[in-house]
């Protein structure tokens, strides 16, 4: 899937381009497939577009520049490999850790509904937390905390409507009934 | 060990070379071999040019800047990068930051004199 240059390139500056890509690719082997060909990709085309720009054919000694501007293969790949390592500690950073803690605390307040004095502290501190999170946050941080949100707001109503409920039930009391004089039977 | 010029620039870079390739992109959609143009300009900037193409995958997974392949007058297809909304606010937020915490590194090392 090489797309070559357009200027006509000689076998040994190929060669040169051809054994610096494959270089590139083995120093890469710790990358995700697709991140890997992605650099992989774009240095090609870096190096397409740059030859393209001489008025002649580039001899052996250009290219061998251009390469030396690029840098090393251990070089991109120790900086592939900096951000890859980056991005896979970071990811909690992002408060995926919190989101997941807050998550469950709301889903303990919901499955705890009949321990009120218990599940209320639980939700109202679970979603003013997920609440003042939500600000800044980016996925999947962001959707934990919206799910731990929801599930606070279920778990207050729930408990608002129970109260309601129980409330209206005692306030209410035994309805008696009229008593009907039965005229006695006669004979 | 003391620290050589060139291991405190490499330190300092990561992390913030993103940034200014977010910034120079709030310019208008580039690609590679002039993004790197820009941020070659100043070697400390940008020592290896190669080292510019890992970042930019990176930046796409993010979702800070997204790609399209257009045809170019001279040579191959390019492939442009464009800055997201999500770019553009990581780069608010960056910037934001970047003021007083250059400031207040200024002023340590003033006083330090």
């Amino acid at each position: 899937m090489t797309s070559r240059p357009t200027h006509r390139i000689s076998g040994p500056t190929q060669a040169l381009i051809d054994a610096y890509l494959v270089d590139l690719e083995h120093a890469l082997s710790g990358l995700e497939a697709g991140e890997r060909d992605d650099v992989v990709g774009s240095v090609r085309e870096h190096i397409e577009t740059a030859l393209s720009e001489y008025d002649h054919e580039p001899t052996v000694h250009e290219v061998e520049a251009l390469l030396g501007q690029l840098g090393s293969v251990e070089q991109i790949a120790r900086d592939a490999g900096d951000g890859t390592e980056r991005s896979d500690r970071n990811p909690p950073d992002n408060g995926s850790r919190e989101g997941g803690i807050l998550v469950a605390l709301a889903g303990l307040s919901l499955v705890l509904f009949w321990f009120p004095l218990v599940s209320v502290p639980l939700a109202l501190g679970a979603g003013v937390a997920a609440a003042i999170s939500l600000r800044g946050a980016r996925d999947p941080a962001k959707r934990r905390y919206r799910i731990a949100l929801t599930l606070s707001i279920a778990t207050v109503l729930i408990l608002f409507l129970l109260g309601l409920g129980l409330v209206a039930a005692s306030s209410t009391g035994p309805v008696s009934e009229p008593i009907e004089n039965v005229p006695a039977p006669t004979g | 060990m003391l620290p050589s010029p060139d291991s405190v620039q490499a330190q300092m870079r990561k992390g913030i070379l993103e940034f200014c390739v977010l910034a120079h992109l709030r310019c208008g959609p580039s690609y590679g071999r002039e993004i790197a143009g820009v941020l070659s300009r100043d070697p400390s900037l940008l020592t290896s040019e190669g080292t510019l193409y890992p970042l930019l995958a990176r930046l796409r997974k993010q979702g800070w800047v997204e790609t399209s392949r257009q045809a170019s007058e001279l040579g191959p297809p390019r492939r442009y990068y464009t800055l997201t909304a999500d770019g553009a606010a990581a780069l608010d937020a960056f910037a934001a930051a970047w003021g007083p915490f250059s400031r207040s590194v200024a002023t340590i090392l003033e006083d330090a004199r």
